[in-house]
């Protein structure tokens, strides 16, 4: 892999022709300036136009709340940057290099850079619907849908925030809605009580909050007070009787519920609850397009916000310059500042949608508010989030809506769109593979209990069906671990075990809180000399079942260094490029943080392959020694590791004397492989002194 | 982050203690010995140095105490010199072991390093017994000289690959330790002493039961 200097110099010369100013300025100077962060320069041209070295910049908060939001906002600001300058007379815009706060482009026009400037703000402005609401567009920096967003199963926790976007954007949220909504219930199977759609309708076309609270009343009253869906409709699709009906709304409400939840011996017939369901739909958005004071979105519709659409982009374009043009200084207040970036004014509520976990919790600026009630974050943060939810979607923790979390990966790569999309289907098949390896081995397991079960017994005839049983589930895992290898061919050549519950990396991806999404991933910013910059958005690590902190798996893999390698060495070899891979760290365009074949993890820089020759003895042993399978399994292998490493030969001391080895007839960790020799009158240990040896040179 | 300690010192002390305690015969002729008994002596002298926080003192308690065990009584005057010359190396690096990260370090991680030190040599030990079982000219020096580890060199092909650097140190060690202890591997070639315990082969149990599936 070339330098960072090489690569930004080949992509300026791109750039130069491109824009037909070859020879004018040497594409090392333009490196340079990309590489000492320099904001602007100016170039005459000799047609009397002038080329421009431009830096856009937009500051990233580092806070897990809205680190992810933040660079998806900078991305869709880079990608809305190049569209405007096309826009302008005479101006062309060509990218040159780009991290994750820092865009450079080379510009050819005769505008001066306010105008410029101004020209970004109003696309700005006229783009931000699409941001809010649009469909996925990674050419204009769209990512996530709204869709996903309706992700939630209870209307009355807040779970969609519609109080960080001015009143204006009330239509487009509502259309947006409603197409998505359709959609939502065309691929639903309602085989069981659609309580996300029910949810999602109470929630955004309620009247007041008893049909918020409960969305079988508003269902209920669809049909029975505003006409919306037809009653005999509903009580077909609800195999409802007649008089059930007919009477009071309370009884009819009762009713609808238990039929939708399938209580009572009652059930519901899905084709024509899908079809009450989309008339609902289609019907609640004629009355909107009608009468949109009183149906588009009636009981939340006092909860947007009171500023207009200018003062919410100038909020968003605070601290954003287009080189030496910044756009609005960050305000001087004695006010409370965001709890996130502390840099604005707080004008977006403390809600669990928004700021997930950490709503309501004690943050540096409570001491100025007496109360807990009272705006904690800056719409510019509340914004990073919405995109986070829009791209990821929301999970309910308890009662509560909170924002899905994520391990964010980086990685700069010389691929294609369709390899980048390769990538993460890899992924995907291999997190399909551990399922099955999982189901697998379970049944493996319960034969061979069963079977030695009926040894035991002397069961001739059903223990030859349950070996043959046993056959064919040993066939299932070894046809799952072939597929593996044939995922993975570098594990075969490297000895890495194919078994998930024994090789660190498989183990991650099984223990990700992967939903039907799967791996979400991104090719962010542009090309660089063919180099683009990835990111893998991958779901945490799941709980043990009975973790008290939601984080207790996630917290302890983020913070092993030997398990986040062993994962980066396992992406490296998937991609099989030499491209940098970044964990908990920001990527940023300068020689020392740009370095082919490293892995930057909390910005310290290690080599891949020192890392796997370093730490591959540490994780591989620890994986392979701990019995407990799952989350709890997970933790206790990383927590085993990372104590290998702070004393290699002390813990495994400690691990040979809880070990089924020698002396010991029992042990907490499990055996390696071992077998007895008799022409040496002992177990085979060398698989424990060979790891020794390499422990003793960590 | 890895513990500071002295570790190439250290890896250079370890073998020079195995080592004298194996010729006085201290060390577990089995490999099937319990933890304990892989570590007692190396305990003690830790123990006795720790005490005095004295090297030279600490050394001179365990070495009598060690002299004065019954599997050391035949060999003491012959292995006195050894003994001595560990005692002089412990005394040139007397800070290693008056420092508690390396004594700590040491303690934690002694099994590891003696089972290091110790299997090669028994595997050797053993599966030249088991070549030349019910010969019992096979403990004369010159066929021991001649026979170990050729005539074993296949079965033990794979120690050999795992202990390349240091495997003529490995066949020397277990060249002495059969003369040494002839009487005692006289009586297994013979058949009357076992030569090792069978271990229980079992399977281990399955580990379905403890998965935490979600």
């Amino acid at each position: 892999m070339e330098s960072a200097k090489e690569i930004i110099q080949r992509q300026a010369t791109e750039a130069l022709r491109a824009l037909d100013a070859q020879g004018l300025v040497p594409p090392a100077e333009v490196a340079e300036s990309v590489l000492r962060q320099a904001a602007y320069w100016e170039k005459p041209l000799p047609d009397g136009s002038r080329l421009l070295f431009v830096r856009l910049l937009s500051p990233v908060v580092m806070r897990e709340e809205v680190f992810l939001g933040n660079v998806l906002f900078n991305a869709f600001l880079g990608k809305t940057f190049a569209r405007a300058i096309a826009q302008e007379t005479d101006s062309r815009a060509e990218p040159v290099a780009n991290d994750l706060e820092n865009y450079y482009f080379l510009v050819r026009t005769c505008a001066e850079l306010p105008q410029l400037a101004a020209a970004f703000r109003a696309e700005v402005e006229r783009s931000l619907p699409d941001l809010f609401f649009g469909e996925p567009d990674e050419a204009r920096g769209i990512y996530g849908s709204v869709e996903t967003m309706l992700d939630f199963d209870k209307a009355n926790v807040e779970p969609f925030p519609v109080f960080i976007m001015p009143q204006i954007y009330a239509e487009r949220l509502e259309k947006a809605v409603r197409e998505s909504l359709l959609r939502k219930i065309e691929k639903s199977r309602l085989e069981r009580n659609p309580t996300s759609i029910m949810a999602n309708l109470a929630f955004f076309y309620s009247h007041d909050g008893a049909e918020m609270q409960s969305p079988y009343l508003f269902l209920t009253r669809l049909a029975l007070r505003y006409g919306i869906v037809d009653a005999e409709n509903l009580e077909q699709a609800l195999n409802l009787d007649l008089q059930e009906f007919s009477g009071d709304e309370t009884a009819a409400k009762k009713a609808t519920e238990d039929a939708l939840k399938q209580k009572n011996d009652r059930a519901f017939s899905a084709s024509v609850l899908r079809e009450v369901l989309k008339k609902a739909a289609v019907n609640l958005g004629v009355k909107v397009d009608s009468d949109p004071e009183t149906w588009r979105m009636p009981y939340i519709s006092g909860k947007f916000l009171q500023t207009d659409e200018q003062s919410l982009v100038e909020g968003l374009l605070t601290p954003t310059r287009v080189g030496y043009v910044l756009f609005r200084a960050a305000p001087q207040t004695e006010s409370v500042t965001c709890r996130v970036c502390g840099v604005q004014i707080a004008e977006a509520e403390d809600k669990s949608i928004l700021m997930g976990q950490n709503t309501h919790k004690f943050h540096n600026q409570s001491g100025k508010q007496k109360g807990k009630e009272g705006p904690k974050t800056c719409l510019r943060c509340a914004t990073f989030t919405y995109l986070m939810v829009k791209l990821l979607g929301s999970e309910a923790v308890g009662q509560p809506q909170v924002p899905k979390t994520y391990n964010l990966i980086f990685h700069y790569g010389r691929h294609s769109d369709a390899e980048a999309a390769h990538l993460a289907q890899q992924i995907d098949r291999i997190w399909d593979l551990i399922r099955q390896h999982r189901t697998a081995a379970t049944v493996r397991g319960e034969v061979s209990k069963a079977h030695k079960a009926l040894a035991q017994k002397l069961e001739q005839e059903r223990d030859a069906q349950k070996r043959t049983e046993l056959r064919q589930a040993q066939a299932a895992v070894a046809q799952v671990e072939e597929d593996e290898y044939e995922a993975c061919p570098w594990m075969r050549d490297t000895g890495a075990s194919p078994v998930p519950s024994e090789n660190p990396a498989l183990d991650v991806i099984g223990n990700l809180q992967l939903s039907e999404s799967k791996v979400e991933r991104h090719v962010l910013g542009l090309g660089m000399g063919g180099y683009r910059m990835i990111l893998f958005v991958l779901p945490q690590i799941r709980a043990p079942r009975d973790a008290k902190e939601h984080d207790f798996a996630q917290s302890r893999f983020s913070n092993s260094w030997v398990t986040v390698t062993a994962f980066l060495s396992f992406l490296h070899d998937l991609c099989s490029c030499d491209g940098p891979f970044y964990y908990q760290s920001l990527p940023i365009l300068n020689a020392e943080a740009f370095q082919p074949g490293m892995f930057y993890i909390r910005n310290r820089p290690i080599s891949a392959r020192e890392a796997q020759s370093r730490y591959a003895a540490v994780y591989q042993l620890a994986w392979r020694l701990v019995r407990q399978r799952g989350a709890e399994g997970f933790v206790k292998k990383v927590v085993l590791a990372e104590k290998l490493l702070a004393d290699p030969l002390g813990e495994f001391s400690a691990v040979m004397r809880d070990s089924p080895i020698l002396g010991q007839r029992e042990g907490g960790y499990k055996r390696l492989k071992t077998e007895y020799r008799k022409d040496w009158g002992a177990q085979d240990l060398t698989e424990y002194a060979q790891f020794i040896k390499q422990l003793s040179n960590l | 982050m890895a513990v500071q300690v002295d570790r190439k010192t250290l890896d250079e002390f370890c073998p020079r203690l195995f080592r004298a305690l194996d010729n006085l015969g201290l060390l577990p002729r089995q490999l099937s010995a319990k933890p304990t008994e892989f570590e007692k002596y190396p305990r003690l002298l830790f123990g006795s140095i720790q005490r005095y926080n004295d090297v030279e003192a600490g050394f001179r308690e365990w070495e009598s105490r060690v002299l004065r065990q019954d599997e050391a009584q035949y060999r003491k005057v012959e292995q006195y010199p050894e003994l001595e010359a560990l005692r002089q190396w412990m005394a040139q690096h007397a800070d290693l072991f008056t420092g508690k990260v390396n004594m700590q370090h040491l303690r934690t991680s002694l099994y590891a390093r003696v089972f290091q030190y110790l299997y090669p040599r028994r595997v050797l030990v053993n599966a030249y017994c088991f070549k030349h079982k019910s010969n019992l000219e096979a403990l004369t020096p010159e066929f021991v000289a001649r026979a170990l580890p050729d005539s074993v060199s296949e079965v033990v092909q794979k120690v050999q690959e795992a202990y390349q650097a240091e495997w003529e140190m490995i066949v020397a060690d277990a060249r002495k330790t059969l003369l040494d202890n002839a009487a005692y591997y006289r009586k297994v070639l013979s058949g009357k002493e076992s030569m090792e315990t069978v271990p229980d082969t079992a399977e281990e149990s399955d580990t379905n039961s403890q998965e935490d599936e979600q």
